[in-house]
């Protein structure tokens, strides 16, 4: 196996005094299915930003393919997709301009950039919607929108917050066969989320955050370690339930 | 780049006037009001011909008042227009001086920017003397409305990212109904 498709190195970045993240390493290989999973605020989302050329980190580096994310951005860019968790769509384009719209942003010719986005359209199965303002999407469509644009130009390294947060089970599905299909031809996924059960099935790589840290990282079977994800996390971050005596009141309704 | 931009701004438009009446009325009155402002404008500045030094005061000033009617107006007029949110921009692998020359050419697209600057040609009739001295008021014109839409488009991008940040959310003055149907969404 070459370089990696991602590999991170002493990442940091801190907002005033809060810690987001404090110098995380990671590698992962080519054509690997990676999840980054982690509690509410561990820092999944900042790591993800940073990675994908959104936010300056305070310190470390971000190499895609070999090429550096923040010492030359657009050249790091063009390789990869983006699916963010807060969509910043331009809202007053019908789904099938926004892909179109995508794809010429990249320097794809008008031509190409139409009939890319048509077949995507047809597989995220918007084909009917196509002409519809995305501003009147619901969550499910937007996400796949978005995927959409972000797989237009055929990126090799693809990265997803939170992908299937507010997805129904049908959209689900879709984007989890497109992400498998899209693995299984070499290129390289990067998604966080924080269903385990989702993460244990579909990746090959997982890493655990928390507190801005990297507790956990391997195969998913090592990271496991004979338990089920959703358990090693639990060992892992800590439950945070000192709840038995403070909540003496809850459940009963009887008083 | 500028070309593909100026597309998209007009695409967004098209799009936005396509969808509701409201819109298409509201981008008939804003249009015709520009033109009443650029008539305006340009017949005032080359009526000044002739006046001297008050002529040349005058003029300061409407170029002035320009400047600050573009620095307000779009806000409180028109509320947000996030349309061209650089932001949104930021996942493309686009380098940055081709990236802000393209931006600044769809912000010069549309009706204002127009009236803004055929307005302030009435400075080539009512201050410039000689071919040089039209010159300098083309070159002054141009540089004035490429300053205005910038001033537009600082004040409103620095306004939609504290918008975003959740901690802006409550801020009385951005509470703007359109803004608030997508950040929802």
């Amino acid at each position: 196996m070459g370089e990696p498709a991602i590999a991170v190195r002493g990442l940091r970045k801190s907002f005033g005094p809060k810690e987001a993240v404090a110098g995380i390493d990671l590698d992962i290989a080519a054509g690997s299915l990676a999840g980054l999973v982690g509690p509410n605020g561990a820092g999944k989302t900042t790591s993800l930003s940073m990675m994908t050329g959104l936010l300056r980190p305070d310190g470390g580096r971000v190499l895609i393919n070999g090429l550096d994310m923040w010492a030359d951005p657009p050249a790091a860019k063009a390789v990869i997709g983006v699916v963010p968790a807060e969509a910043r769509l331009f809202e007053r384009l019908s789904g099938e301009e926004l892909l179109e719209y995508a794809g010429r942003l990249r320097g794809m010719p008008a031509s190409e950039a139409r009939s890319r986005a048509a077949q995507l359209l047809g597989v995220l199965d918007l084909a009917e919607d196509a002409k519809r303002l995305v501003a009147d999407y619901s969550t499910g469509m937007r996400k796949k929108a978005m995927l959409g644009c972000a797989l237009i130009h055929n990126p090799s390294v693809l990265f997803l917050d939170e992908p299937l947060e507010g997805v129904d089970p049908v959209s689900a599905d879709v984007i989890r066969r497109l992400l498998t299909r899209f693995v299984g031809s070499g290129s390289t996924v990067l998604f966080s989320s924080h269903v385990m059960e989702l993460v244990e099935q579909v990746c090959d790589h997982v890493s655990i955050i928390d507190k801005g840290r990297i507790v956990a990282t391997g195969t998913t079977d090592e990271v496991r370690n004979g338990k089920t994800l959703q358990q090693a996390f639990i060992d892992l971050v800590g439950s945070r339930a000192n709840d038995e005596e403070v909540l003496s009141w809850l459940g009963s309704s009887s008083s | 780049m500028a070309r593909l931009l100026v597309q998209l701004k007009l695409r967004l438009l098209f799009n936005a006037l396509r969808a509701s009446t409201g819109a298409k009325v509201a981008f008939v009155l804003s249009t015709t009001l520009a033109a009443l402002v650029a008539g305006g404008i340009f017949y005032l500045l080359s009526t000044l011909r002739g006046d001297g030094i008050a002529a040349a005061d005058l003029t300061t000033v409407i170029f002035c008042a320009f400047g600050i009617a573009w620095l307000i107006l779009p806000l409180v007029v028109f509320g947000l227009d996030s349309t061209m949110d650089p932001a949104t921009l930021a996942l493309y692998p686009l380098r940055t001086r081709p990236l802000a020359v393209g931006l600044l050419a769809a912000s010069a697209t549309g009706a204002w920017p127009a009236a803004t600057l055929l307005g302030l040609l009435g400075v080539t009739v009512g201050l410039a003397h000689g071919a040089l001295g039209v010159l300098i008021a083309l070159l002054a014109v141009v540089l004035q409305v490429l300053f205005c839409i910038t001033l537009a488009r600082f004040v409103t991008t620095s306004l939609a990212g504290m918008l975003r940040s959740r901690r802006g959310k409550v801020s009385p003055s951005t509470a703007h109904p359109r803004r608030w149907r997508t950040e929802s969404g």
